[in-house]
């Protein structure tokens, strides 16, 4: 369970992307967090791994503090919790398969042909084994991602934090990495919290959705009832969805 | 006011950033493939154009001092004169100065782009600390290979000089050799080495320190990549005068 309570965060007067953010993630569910561009979604999510530290408020990840921990329980968290970043995130000076060797070796100490194993295992996971001499410069927006979410889970972790997980793919590679996510939680039991636009993804993998405006969560329900909401931005959204659909 | 107290916080985060440098230098992990990587990288961005600025330089130093050497019946400590400039001052400055040009603005970019595509956060995430592996090893890397890139710097600055005087006057390089072996004393040399190691210290630091402060936007990396190479070379140039001070009071030269 990740449960974050009256969150604080201020850059400047104007720049108060947590203003008070209360939200509980139930183990096993993926929420999925929505808000305009800008409002504060990647902060958040940083903050639940410690790369970005609240002025105030608690963030317990399976009953652990995060605000504020020491750096052994920070990396004991970061363990547990993974982040697939919104550019994928791939080291370009390494190739493929030394990005995913890269946390395999720094975070759980493997080496030799058991991790050249895992990497390769993980590869096809995410349906790119053949790309593991490549540079990340030789892949397209698509690949990066996958790969991006390879190096995520290759450590097992036992949360995932999506950020935008399928903004700018397309529809066929949206559709895999939407289904990556529901298996995921059903096969090995992750919990989630994803930062999407995309009505597609959020339709295959909400359990719940929760709206951020303005520093604060206003909504947090399942998407039928946000889909029944006197929220503007959700009205749009659903309407949008089911268009699409 | 507001830009000397800008200055003062400035300055300050600036020693903050590398005082991070000494307590990671001599505390595990110690990333040595990573240090001889950029030990590697460094030199081979900076060689070819070491090299040939400070064979010119040689080569322009003692063509240009000929006629007022002459003039003044000296011309027979050309090799002397050339030889001290270049190992006190030229040799380290100019080297140091082409270095700022090539490795800060690259370390500035480099890092920069691993910043605003998050790199720096992911390795984060994977329980390393981005400060010891990518500014400590930078850092000590080029700090060691300054002083070895000055000296290679000099020994080309100094054969430059002495084709222009065999131009210009037929010296012979047994001669030539004799006069540089015996101008290059051990407190000219040696301080000109020991600051080097203070312009790489510098040089990687600031391309660190602009990398990593690097705001969001393909701009953002344009400017750090500007400002690390502008404000090295202001540093190379304060840690000159600190040091030449200092080695004219305790050294007497
Ligand atoms: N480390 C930081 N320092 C200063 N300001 C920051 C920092 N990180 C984020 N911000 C600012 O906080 C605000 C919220 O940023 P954030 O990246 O969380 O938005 P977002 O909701 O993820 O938007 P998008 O949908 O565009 O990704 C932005 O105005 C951003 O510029
Ligand atoms: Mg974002």
């Amino acid at each position: 369970m990740i449960e974050l309570k009256n969150l604080y965060k201020t850059f400047s007067s104007e720049l108060r992307p947590m203003r008070g953010i209360d939200l509980t993630v139930e183990t096993g569910t993926n929420m999925v967090v929505l808000g305009r561009s800008g409002t504060g979604k990647s902060v958040l999510l940083k903050s639940i791994v410690g790369l970005l530290i609240p002025d105030r408020g608690s963030i317990k990840v399976a009953g652990t503090e995060v605000v504020g921990a020491d750096p052994k329980t920070l990396q004991m968290i970061r363990r547990k919790v993974g982040y697939v970043f919104q550019s994928g995130a791939l080291y370009d000076s390494l190739t493929v398969g030394e990005n995913l060797m890269f946390p395999l070796q720094k975070t759980l100490g493997m080496k030799g042909p058991e991790a050249v194993d895992r990497v390769m295992h993980y590869l096809e996971r995410v349906g790119l084994p053949d790309k593991v001499n490549k540079m990340p410069s030789e892949l397209s927006g698509g690949q990066r991602k996958r790969i991006g979410v390879a190096r995520t889970i290759i450590v097992e972790p036992e949360y995932l934090l999506y950020d935008e997980p399928t903004t700018g793919l397309d529809p066929g590679t949206t559709k895999e990495i939407s289904e990556l996510i529901v298996q995921l939680r059903d096969d090995l039991g992750i919990t989630g919290i994803a930062v999407t636009h995309d009505p597609y993804c959020l339709h295959i993998i909400a359990d719940r959705i929760a709206f951020l405006d303005e520093g604060k969560i206003v909504f947090e329900g399942t998407p039928e009832e946000g889909k029944h909401s006197d929220i503007d931005f959700l009205k749009i959204f659903f309407t949008l969805e089911s268009s699409a659909a | 006011m507001g830009f000397l107290s800008n200055g003062i916080i400035e300055f300050g985060s600036y020693a903050k950033f590398a005082g991070r440098f000494f307590k990671t230098v001599f505390s595990p992990p110690y990333e040595f493939r990573q240090i001889v990587r950029h030990v590697d990288d460094f030199g081979a961005m900076s060689l070819p154009l070491i090299s040939m600025v400070n064979f010119i330089m040689g080569l322009i130093l003692a063509l240009q001092s000929r006629p007022t050497m002459e003039k003044f019946g000296a011309a027979a400590w050309i090799p002397a004169m050339v030889t001290t400039s270049i190992t006190k001052e030229l040799g380290p400055v100019i080297t140091a100065l082409l270095v700022a040009g090539r490795v800060a603005s690259g370390i500035g970019a480099e890092l920069g782009s691993m910043k605003v595509t998050e790199q720096i956060d992911a390795m984060e995430c994977s329980g390393v600390d981005p400060y010891n592996y990518l500014v400590t090893t930078r850092v000590l890397a080029l700090t060691l290979l300054m002083p070895l890139l000055t000296l290679y710097a000099e020994f080309l600055g100094i054969c430059g000089s002495f084709l222009a005087e065999y131009i210009s006057s037929g010296v012979t390089l047994q001669y030539y050799y004799g006069q540089v072996v015996d101008a290059l004393t051990f407190p000219r040399v040696l301080p000109g080495l020991i600051k080097t190691a203070g312009f790489g210290f510098a040089i990687a630091v600031v391309g660190s320190y602009k990398g990593f402060n690097t705001d969001s936007g393909t701009e953002g990396v344009g400017r750090a990549t500007t400002s690390a190479v502008v404000l090295s070379s202001v540093w190379i140039i304060l840690i000159d005068m600190v040091i030449v001070k200092l080695s004219v009071t305790f050294l007497g030269e």
